[in-house]
C-alpha cells in the first residue's frame, strides 16, 4: 500500500512531457528556455477517463479496490470509451550559442516510461464483465465492436533543437528519435459480429467471435522485461511572439512497436456451444468436473488455437495544438488548445485555459475542457518559480472532488524543472 | 563542477523514475453473477448394467441376461499320478572276459635241454633204432613252458569254471606217470594239477582242471614235473627224431568270474524289469498321455568303469512314434544326480507286461560298461546304486473306466452382485413379467453324469427375505472324444414360481446343496476286463454349474431404491473457494417411463454422513408413454438444486465418498413398464454462482 501511495504521489503528474514540455510553462522571467546552458525535467501524469464509467468506479478501479456500487456508473450508450495513460520522463539537456556548427541549438537527451489503455466497448461488455452473464439468461449480448488495446512501453532518447529569431518572433523546433523497449503489448479487436447467449436456463452457451486477440508474454512485463522493439520520433514547434503571445504545435511519440515472437495470437470468427463438459460415467463423481473446466480449457474452445508469432502495434501518438494570449498588465494568459491521440479510442480534446499571475514566483490557472476519453471538465494549475527551478502541480478533473458519481476522470500532474 | 552537479541529479532522478515504475495494472475486484453449464452426461441402461448384462431384442426392448458360477468339479483333480521312486543297489550280475584258449608244444630237443643226461643220450641215438636198454633210461623226465593268456585277462578269481587240458603224444613211444601243475608266473602258486597215468604212443589225453575258488593270472607256467618215456619194443624198438615232441593245448569253459583285471569286452551288468501299479481311487486307467512330467536319474557308481544306463518304458510311444528312453552315463566311481529327461507328450501305456492290467506300468533298466582296450578291474562285490523316479506328471488325456462315484457339494453360499444397488429395496418393491431362471450344467469328461439341486435359497439380508425350492436330477452325456471338447450341457430349469420366488427378493446371496454323481449307470461289479475301458478325461476337464437368469426388461417398480457408494475426492481449488454463494442446477431430461426421487449423501473419511448434496429429496418425473406406440416418445424435464454455500464446499472437501440414494416407482399400470434400448436420461449440471473476480482473471 506505502508502495501504491508513493507511486501514485510521484507519477500522478503532468501529462506533458519530453522537451515539448519546455516551454509550455511561461509567465516566469527566470525560466527561459530559450538562454545558452543546461536544464533538467522531470515530468509526470496520470491520467484516466471515461465517458461512461463514474469518477469513483475509475479511482477504485485504478486503486484495485473493491467495486462496490456498480450501478450508479452511467454506461448506457452504445459505444462507450475508457482510457488510461501514465507517463514519465526524465530529460537532460543544454542551449548553445552554437551547436555542431548550428547557432542557437541544442540537444537533449531522456528516458520516458508510457503506460496507455484505451477500450471502445458496447454496454453488454460492461454488464457481462462487471454483473456477469446471469442478466443476460436468454438474451444475446452484443460483445462487438471491441476495440482494446494496452501498450506500457521505455523510451531512450535523443534529439535536437534549434531557435530562429528575428524582431518579430522566435520559432523554435525541436526533433527527437527514441529507441522504444516494448514491456507489455495487448491488442483486442472484435466486430459486431461478436456475441453470447446464455439459455435461459444456462443449459447451453452460444459464443460467437469474429475478430483478433494478440498479446505479449504477460508473466514477464516487469521494468526491466523487453518483449518488443520500435522506435518513435517527437516533433516540437512553437513561435514565440513579439507581444508575448506563443503557439505550440507538437507530435510526441510517433512511431511503432514490434513485438517478439512469444506473442499470442488468435484470430477467429467461429462460433462456440458449449453445453457442459461431456463425462462418459457419472457415477464416478470427482473433482474433474471442476478441474476440467478451467480457464485455459475454455479460452481454447473459445478462441480456438492460439498461434505464437510477432505483431506490431503503432504507438498512439499524441498531437497537440495551442495558442496563448497574453492580456492586460503581464497578469493574464489565455490558452486555447486542441490536443488528440491516435492511433486509439481518443475523441479529440478541446480546452481552454486562463492563467492568473499572482506574482512573480506564483502563477495560477483554470482549465476547462471536453473530449477525449470523457466529457467536460474542470482544471487547475498551481506553478511556482525560484531559484530557476520551477515546479508545476495540476489536475484536469478537479471537478471529480465534487462529483464522484460524475463522469469526470481523474488525473494529476507534475513537473520539476531546473535551469542551469 | 557545475556538470558534476547536473549529472548526480540526473542520475538520481533516473533511478529514482524506474524503481517507482508500477509492475502492472492492478486490478480492482468486484462479484458477478454467473450460469454456465459445467458438465453433461447422457445414462442409457448400459451406464447402470454393465452391456454384458443387456441384450437387445428384435424390438429394441431389453432383456436382462446374468449367469452366475455356482460350482465347478475338476475331474483331473482326481488323477493325480503321484511321484514314484525306485531305489536299486545291486552287486554286478556277472563279469564276462573274453574267451580264451591256448595250444603248445614242446620237441624232445627242447626236453633234451631240460634234462641234461637225457638231452647227452638222444644226441647218439637219433637215427638209429633205440634198445631198451636205451628207452629204459628216459625216466623221471621234466620241462616246464610259459602260457600267456595276459591278452584276455591279467588276473582272475573264478567262482565257477574249468580247463581243459588236451596233451597229444606226438612220439613213438608212451608217456606214462606223468604228473602236471600250473602254476601262476609272478610267484609259483599252483591252481591245478594233473597226473596221467598213460598217454601212449601217439595218442591224446584230456584232463579237466577245475577253476572254482583259483585265482589265476593271465600269465602261467605249464610245469610237467615228471614224466617216463617207455616202449614194449614190440615188434622192434621205435626209432626218434629230435623234432618229435608232445603237443598240449589249455581252453576255458564255463567261467564264472568273482572278480577280475582285464580288458573287459562290452557287457550288461545290470538288467530288470519292473512293473509299477498307480494307486487311482476310482479310476481304471489303461494309458495316460502325459502333458508334463519328468523322468529323473540319480546314480552312484563304484566300478572302475564307466557305466552306461538305460530305461526304457515298452509300449509307451509319442505322437512321432518315438519309444520313451532315458539314458545317463555315470563315469567310473562318481556320482552322477538329476539326470532329466522329459515325459512330455509320450502316451504311457498302464496295461502292464502283458497288457492285462490297469493303472501299471512296466519298465526296463539296463546297465552296461563298454569295450575301452584299457585294462580295468571288476568284482562281484563292486556296486552300484540307481535312483529313479518318475515326477511332475500333469496329464493331458487319460483313458480308462471312471468309476461310479458321488461329489456332494454345499451347502456353500455365493455372493450375487446382480442387485446390489437395489437391495435395499422393500419386499415386493420389484416386479417383472416374466423371469426365465436355470441352472446349466456342462460336462466336459468322457463319462456320464447326473446332477441335482437339493436345496437353493436367494436370501436379501436388507430386507430380510428369502425363497427356497428345489431340482430333481438331470443327466447330461458324456461328449466325444475329439479335441476341442464340445462339452454336452443341460439344464435343470425352475418353475415360474420358484424363479419369481428367487428373484423378487432381490437376493443379494444365493446358497445351494448340490449332487453331482458320475457314471450313473455303472454297475457296481467292475467292469471286465479291466482294461477295455474307453471314458476319457482331458486336462482341465470338468464339469461346472451356473446360474442363468434371463429377465425381459418389462418392471413394476414400487419404492425401489438403488444405493451405492461411490468414492468422491475434490481437491481444494482457489477459484472454487472464492464462491460466495451459489447453486448447483441439475438439469434432467428422463426418457425412462420411471419416476424418481433422489438424495446424495456426503460422507467423511472414517464413512459418517456429514451433510447432503439436496437440501431435501428432489423428485424427478416420469415420462409419459405414448398410449399409441405404448413407448416413451418426450423425455420428462425436471431440475434438481444443489445448494452451494461456503459450508457446503467446505463439506465437499471434507468428503471421501457419497452415497446415492433412488428410490423408482413405476405407474400404477399392472403392465409395468417396458424399457428399450433408447431409452435414456440426460443430466446437465449448471453452476449459478456469485462470483468474484479479482486478479485471478488476469
Amino acid at each position: 500500500m506505502k508502495r501504491k501511495i508513493f507511486t501514485f504521489l510521484l507519477l500522478g503528474l503532468s501529462s506533458l512531457q519530453s522537451y515539448s514540455q519546455l516551454n509550455r510553462y511561461y509567465g516566469f522571467e527566470e525560466m527561459d528556455y530559450n538562454q545558452n546552458g543546461s536544464f533538467i525535467t522531470i515530468d509526470g501524469g496520470f491520467d484516466i477517463n471515461s465517458n461512461a464509467l463514474t469518477n469513483s468506479f475509475l479511482k477504485e478501479s485504478s486503486i484495485g479496490t473493491e467495486l462496490k456500487d456498480l450501478n450508479s456508473s452511467n454506461h448506457k450508450s452504445e459505444k462507450n470509451l475508457t482510457g488510461y495513460d501514465l507517463q514519465t520522463s526524465l530529460v537532460f539537456g543544454e542551449t548553445k550559442e552554437e551547436f555542431l556548427g548550428i547557432s542557437n541549438a541544442g540537444y537533449f537527451i531522456g528516458i520516458k516510461t508510457r503506460d496507455h489503455l484505451d477500450i471502445s466497448y458496447t454496454k453488454d461488455v460492461f454488464d457481462l464483465i462487471f454483473y456477469g452473464n446471469k442478466p443476460f439468461l436468454g438474451i444475446e449480448a452484443n460483445l462487438g465492436p471491441l476495440s482494446f488495446q494496452r501498450i506500457a512501453f521505455e523510451q531512450i532518447q535523443f534529439g535536437f533543437f534549434k531557435s530562429i529569431s528575428n524582431e518579430k518572433r522566435t520559432i523554435t523546433t525541436a526533433l527527437g528519435l527514441a529507441l522504444v523497449k516494448g514491456r507489455s503489448g495487448i491488442s483486442v479487436n472484435l466486430s459486431d459480429q461478436t456475441s453470447l447467449y446464455t439459455q435461459e436456463r444456462a443449459e447451453y452457451i452460444d459464443f460467437s467471435m469474429d475478430g483478433s486477440i494478440s498479446y505479449t508474454d504477460q508473466d514477464n512485463n516487469g521494468a526491466l522485461d523487453m518483449n518488443g522493439i520500435g522506435i518513435s520520433t517527437d516533433i516540437y514547434t512553437k513561435i514565440d511572439f513579439e507581444n508575448g503571445d506563443n503557439i505550440n504545435i507538437s507530435i510526441s511519440d510517433f512511431g511503432t512497436i514490434k513485438w517478439n515472437s512469444s506473442s499470442t495470437n488468435y484470430t477467429n470468427n467461429e462460433s462456440f456451444h458449449f453445453d457442459g463438459i461431456e463425462i462418459e460415467d457419472v457415477l464416478t463423481i470427482n473433482d474433474s468436473i471442476f478441474t476440467d473446466i478451467n480457464k485455459d480449457s475454455i479460452q481454447n474452445n473459445i478462441l480456438g488455437p492460439a498461434s505464437l508469432s510477432s505483431f506490431s502495434t503503432v504507438l498512439p501518438a499524441i498531437i497537440q495544438i495551442e495558442g496563448t494570449k497574453k492580456l492586460s498588465n503581464d497578469k493574464i494568459y489565455s490558452t486555447i488548445g486542441l490536443r488528440h491521440q491516435l492511433n486509439s479510442n481518443y475523441i479529440p480534446y478541446f480546452y481552454f485555459i486562463n492563467k492568473y499571475k499572482f506574482s512573480d514566483k506564483i502563477l495560477g490557472g483554470v482549465k476547462i475542457a471536453y473530449g477525449g476519453y470523457g466529457k467536460i471538465n474542470l482544471g487547475l494549475e498551481l506553478s511556482t518559480s525560484f531559484k530557476k527551478i520551477l515546479i508545476v502541480l495540476g489536475s484536469s478533473d478537479v471537478d471529480a472532488l465534487f462529483d464522484s458519481n460524475g463522469l469526470i476522470g481523474t488525473s494529476y500532474y507534475l513537473s520539476l524543472h531546473k535551469l542551469f | 563542477m557545475m556538470f558534476k552537479k547536473e549529472l548526480l541529479f540526473f542520475l538520481f532522478a533516473t533511478l529514482l523514475l524506474q524503481f517507482s515504475c508500477k509492475r502492472d495494472l492492478t486490478i480492482p475486484s468486484w462479484e458477478a453473477d454467473v450460469m454456465s453449464p459445467l458438465v453433461s452426461t447422457s445414462l442409457k441402461i448400459g451406464n447402470l448394467l454393465t452391456d454384458t448384462l443387456v441384450q437387445t431384442e428384435s424390438d429394441s426392448s431389453l432383456t436382462i441376461v446374468y449367469q452366475q458360477d455356482l460350482f465347478t468339479l475338476r475331474i483331473d483333480t482326481l488323477l493325480e499320478i503321484e511321484d514314484t521312486s525306485y531305489s536299486y543297489v545291486a552287486k554286478l550280475d556277472s563279469i564276462e572276459i573274453t574267451d580264451f584258449s591256448a595250444v603248445d608244444s614242446i620237441t624232445l630237443s627242447e626236453i633234451g635241454t631240460s634234462n641234461p643226461l637225457f638231452g647227452f643220450l638222444l644226441a647218439s641215438l637219433v637215427g638209429d633204432p633205440l634198445t631198451p636198454a636205451e628207452i629204459s633210461a628216459f625216466q623221471n623226465l621234466s620241462f616246464s613252458n610259459y602260457v600267456d593268456f595276459s591278452s584276455f585277462f591279467e588276473s582272475a578269481t573264478f567262482n565257477e569254471g574249468e580247463l581243459t587240458m588236451e596233451i597229444t603224444n606226438d612220439l613213438p613211444l608212451d608217456i606214462e606217470n606223468i604228473t602236471i601243475e600250473l602254476q601262476n608266473a609272478s610267484d609259483g602258486s599252483v591252481f591245478g594239477s594233473v597226473t596221467i597215468p598213460l598217454i601212449e604212443a601217439y595218442g591224446t589225453s584230456s584232463d579237466v582242471i577245475p577253476l572254482a575258488g583259483q585265482y589265476v593270472e593271465g600269465e602261467i607256467i605249464f610245469n610237467v614235473i615228471s614224466f617216463d618215456l617207455t616202449s614194449d619194443c614190440i615188434p622192434v624198438c621205435p626209432t626218434i627224431e629230435l623234432e618229435d615232441g608232445i603237443i598240449f593245448s589249455l581252453t576255458q569253459s564255463d567261467l564264472d568270474i568273482e572278480s577280475a583285471t582285464a580288458i573287459f569286452p562290452e557287457q550288461s551288468i545290470i538288467y530288470r524289469e519292473l512293473e509299477t501299479s498307480f494307486g487311482l481311487d476310482g479310476l481304471w486307467l489303461n494309458e495316460v498321455t502325459v502333458k508334463t512330467g519328468n523322468f529323473v536319474f540319480n546314480i552312484v557308481n563304484t566300478l572302475e568303469d564307466t557305466l552306461f544306463l538305460e530305461y526304457v518304458l515298452p509300449n509307451s510311444w509319442d505322437s512321432n512314434g518315438n519309444l520313451f528312453r532315458a539314458t545317463a552315463i555315470c563315469p567310473p566311481k562318481s556320482i552322477v544326480d538329476s539326470v532329466f529327461t522329459k515325459l512330455d507328450g509320450f502316451t504311457l501305456d498302464l496295461t502292464g507286461q502283458n497288457l492285462d492290467k490297469i493303472n501299471t506300468m512296466y519298465h526296463i533298466l539296463e546297465g552296461n560298461i563298454k569295450y575301452t582296450g584299457e585294462i580295468t578291474s571288476l568284482s562281484k562285490q563292486d556296486s552300484v546304486e540307481v535312483y529313479f523316479s518318475i515326477q511332475d506328471i500333469v496329464p493331458e488325456h487319460a483313458v480308462g473306466h471312471i468309476l461310479n462315484d458321488i461329489h456332494a457339494f454345499g451347502p456353500n453360499t455365493v455372493d450375487l452382485d446382480l442387485f446390489n444397488q437395489i437391495s435395499n429395496s422393500p419386499i415386493n418393491a420389484l416386479s417383472f413379467s416374466s423371469i426365465n431362471l436355470d441352472l446349466e450344467i456342462s460336462n466336459e469328461i468322457g463319462v456320464n453324469i447326473s446332477a441335482s439341486i437339493t436345496n437353493i435359497t436367494s436370501t436379501n439380508d436388507n430386507n430380510n427375505s428369502s425363497f427356497s425350492t428345489s431340482l430333481d436330477p438331470v443327466s447330461v452325456a458324456s461328449p466325444e472324444d475329439n479335441l476341442p471338447i464340445v462339452p454336452l450341457t443341460s439344464y435343470l430349469i425352475f418353475p415360474n414360481n420358484d424363479a419369481r420366488g428367487i428373484i423378487e427378493t432381490i437376493p443379494n446371496q444365493i446358497s445351494y446343496s448340490a449332487q453331482v454323481e458320475i457314471n450313473p449307470l455303472a454297475t457296481i461289479t467292475p467292469p471286465s476286463p479291466q482294461n477295455s475301458g474307453t471314458d476319457f478325461i482331458y486336462y482341465g476337464s470338468g464339469i461346472s454349474t451356473k446360474l442363468n437368469l434371463n429377465i425381459p426388461l418389462n418392471v413394476i417398480a414400487q419404492g425401489l431404491v438403488l444405493s451405492d457408494t461411490v468414492n468422491f475426492t475434490m481437491e481444494r481449488n482457489e477459484n472454487l473457494s472464492k464462491i460466495e454463494n451459489g447453486s448447483l442446477n441439475l438439469i434432467i431430461d428422463n426418457g425412462f417411463p420411471i419416476e424418481a426421487n433422489v438424495q446424495i449423501y456426503l460422507m467423511n473419511n472414517s464413512n459418517v454422513i456429514i451433510d447432503s448434496l439436496f437440501a431435501s429429496k428432489q423428485n424427478i418425473q416420469a415420462a409419459v408413454i405414448d398410449m399409441s406406440t405404448n413407448k416413451v416418445e418426450d423425455k420428462m424435464k425436471s431440475e434438481l438444486f444443489i445448494p452451494l454455500s461456503k459450508e457446503k464446499i467446505d463439506n465437499l472437501y471434507e468428503t471421501y465418498k457419497m452415497m446415492i440414494f433412488v428410490d423408482f416407482s413405476t405407474s400404477s399400470s399392472s403392465t409395468g413398464a417396458k424399457i428399450y434400448s433408447d431409452y435414456g436420461i440426460d443430466v446437465k449440471v449448471v453452476g449459478d454462482f456469485t462470483y468474484p473476480v479479482d486478479d485471478a482473471i488476469k
